[in-house]
């Protein structure tokens, strides 16, 4: 007798699910009673990376048609698809997600490359499923949404890359979401539609993507429940950009290219942690009265002026990072113009100061002790440097011997 | 509430006794449904889990108990002590552990234990050693069904 027979099969398909699925399938081939036990596994993970010839492609295609048709799991937890072959046809993929939807999928996560265009892989009775709690959708898949959308449960929407019926299809996607907490949009380079609007009344946490080379006219967003966003506006021609008031956001991230800002910066001025990187300057009338944490991008040659606009509309900034983002370049060529007066936040609340990628050349130098000399309140001062333009020792001296408002403050070079 | 009340008594299947605090039993849903039931004493038995096994189940259930009490101690450093925890456990303790950890109702002990398992067995050979299974299958139905799964057995 089996050891393992006091397991019941619940039991079994528990232990099953942490395995990778192709070898959780294999386990068919065990005995009598392991040959069904994979079919009620609550998550399936299936990628054709491993499918370097076409019949392996072919088995593959084979199995999952059959595979997902003859689930047992009422209900399958989640499914990840990772295809990239073109031995899978749109029609193929379309079977796969229909028999996912049948099983009342609640996940599904599928990444597809089409060849040559982007391809329609959702069936009809996918856009009606009450179950699906999170979809993303990566790749060449393109979505033309019918009328009947309505995905009741839905908390989390991913949308990477795919291409829209037109500029409708995805705000008429989103008015058919009404629990969306958490929506990311990347577009694709090649888009067509030219501008686009997300409204979602209940979204908590949105990212952004707009690529540099995309032709666009604007955008609209309407979130009032917002808690985070990510903005990663890359594209420098000029476009509109029309965000309304998010009253109860905490956490911005902001990476833009547009010259004009200031509905941007309006519709932000209530968070407590902001990450911004933009050669643009707001102008006037805004205050960030919860405004913490600041953390600028060095790599926009006026940088500086953005940063004594913020530093003078945020009273309360306690913690102060400059840095280089991912994928910026900062080659240390900053200007710094020390303002005619200090920033209150600098006099009354800044406590800590982290500076990584200081190259320590005369602008930012003057920045460095220019922030020493008035900060009365500070008590660390972080300094990151790799490439230097000047001695690292210099470096040092200079700022260890400049005066500082702070006694208690430590100054640690890293 | 007095002392005595903050603490229980978990008796195993050969009648080991173990006295530990409620917060810690609780963490059982089984226990907590016996606790609620007031026709229970201070002293609940287990039937189905030896005194070997009730002991290491206990020990799992305090190092939890204190952590999620705290809420400052590292999510790392309890995940290291659970991959410890599990190590060194031979194939019949790990099963009499899934067993108890699915009667006593303990969803992160029972995933703690099937995980385990999963990661002592990496290859397909490995899993069917370890477990221990008997193939009852015909050579005819082992064809077939290899024949049907055809992609599982690619390598």
């Amino acid at each position: 007798m089996d050891r393992i027979s006091g397991l019941s099969d619940e039991l079994l398909v528990i232990i099953l699910s942490f395995l990778p699925t192709k070898m959780a399938v294999s386990t068919s081939i065990l005995s009598k009673r392991w040959e069904h036990l994979w079919r009620w596994l609550p998550k399936l993970e299936y990628d054709d990376q491993n499918c370097s010839e076409s019949s392996q492609c072919k088995r593959l295609k084979w199995f999952l048609l059959r595979g997902l048709a003859l689930h047992r799991a009422p209900v399958i937890e989640s499914l990840r698809l990772k295809i990239t072959n073109p031995y899978f046809k749109p029609d193929v993929m379309r079977l796969m997600v229909a028999s996912a939807a049948f099983r009342n999928v609640r996940e599904l996560d599928i990444h597809y490359s089409s060849f040559p265009g982007k391809s329609n892989i959702l069936p009809i009775n996918f856009y009606t499923k009450r179950s699906l709690v999170f979809l993303k959708l990566d790749g060449g898949i393109f979505l033309d949404n019918p009328d009947m959308v309505c995905f009741h449960s839905l908390k989390t929407l991913q949308l990477q890359g795919v291409a829209y019926f037109n500029e409708e299809t995805l705000q008429r996607l989103l008015s058919s979401c009404p629990a969306l907490e958490e929506l990311l949009v990347d577009i694709s380079e090649d888009d067509k539609m030219r501008k686009f609007t997300i409204i979602v009344p209940t979204l908590q946490r949105l990212s952004l993507y707009i690529p540099y080379f995309y032709d666009i006219d604007g955008f609209v967003i309407k979130t009032p429940s917002l808690k985070y966003l990510k903005l990663k506006d890359h594209n420098d021609k000029s476009h509109y950009c029309l965000i309304d008031n998010m009253p109860n956001l905490i956490e911005a991230y902001v990476d833009v290219e547009c010259p004009d800002i200031k509905s941007l910066i309006g519709s932000i001025t209530s968070v407590k942690r902001l990450t911004i990187c933009s050669e643009a300057l707001y102008g006037e009338g805004f205050v960030f009265r919860q405004l913490e944490h600041l953390k600028q991008c060095r790599c926009k040659e006026f940088s500086s002026k953005l940063l004594v606009s913020l530093l003078n509309d945020s009273p309360k900034v306690r913690e102060l990072e400059l840095f280089e983002m991912h994928d910026h370049y900062y080659n240390g060529m900053i200007k710094w113009n020390q303002p005619d007066t200090v920033p209150g936040c600098i006099l009354s609340s800044l406590q800590i100061l982290n500076w990584s990628v200081y190259t320590g050349a005369p602008d930012e130098r003057n920045l460095a002790v220019y922030i020493l000399k008035n900060a009365t309140h500070l008590k660390t001062t972080t300094i990151y440097s790799e490439e230097c333009h000047v001695p690292k020792f210099e470096m040092i001296k200079e700022l260890a011997l400049s005066s500082r408002a702070s006694t208690t403050c430590q100054l640690v070079f890293d | 509430m007095s002392k005595s009340e903050k603490k229980i008594v978990l008796k195993s299947l050969d009648n080991e006794a173990f006295e530990v605090e409620k917060a810690v039993a609780l963490q059982s849903q089984t226990i907590w449904v016996m606790c609620e039931d007031k026709c229970v004493g201070n002293e609940i038995p287990l039937e189905n889990v030896t005194g070997q096994i009730l002991a290491k189940v206990i020990d799992y259930c305090k190092k939890h108990a204190v952590v999620d009490g705290d809420g400052d101690e590292s999510s790392e450093e309890l995940k290291n002590w659970d991959t410890e925890f599990t190590k060194n456990m031979d194939q019949s303790t790990l099963f009499n552990m899934i067993l108890a950890a699915n009667y006593l109702n303990i969803k992160s002990l029972l995933n703690l234990t099937c995980q385990a398992v999963a990661d002592k067995t990496k290859t397909i050979d490995e899993f069917h050693t370890f477990l221990n299974i008997e193939n009852n299958f015909t050579p005819e139905e082992e064809a077939q069904i290899c024949q049907e799964n055809l992609w599982a057995f690619d390598d």
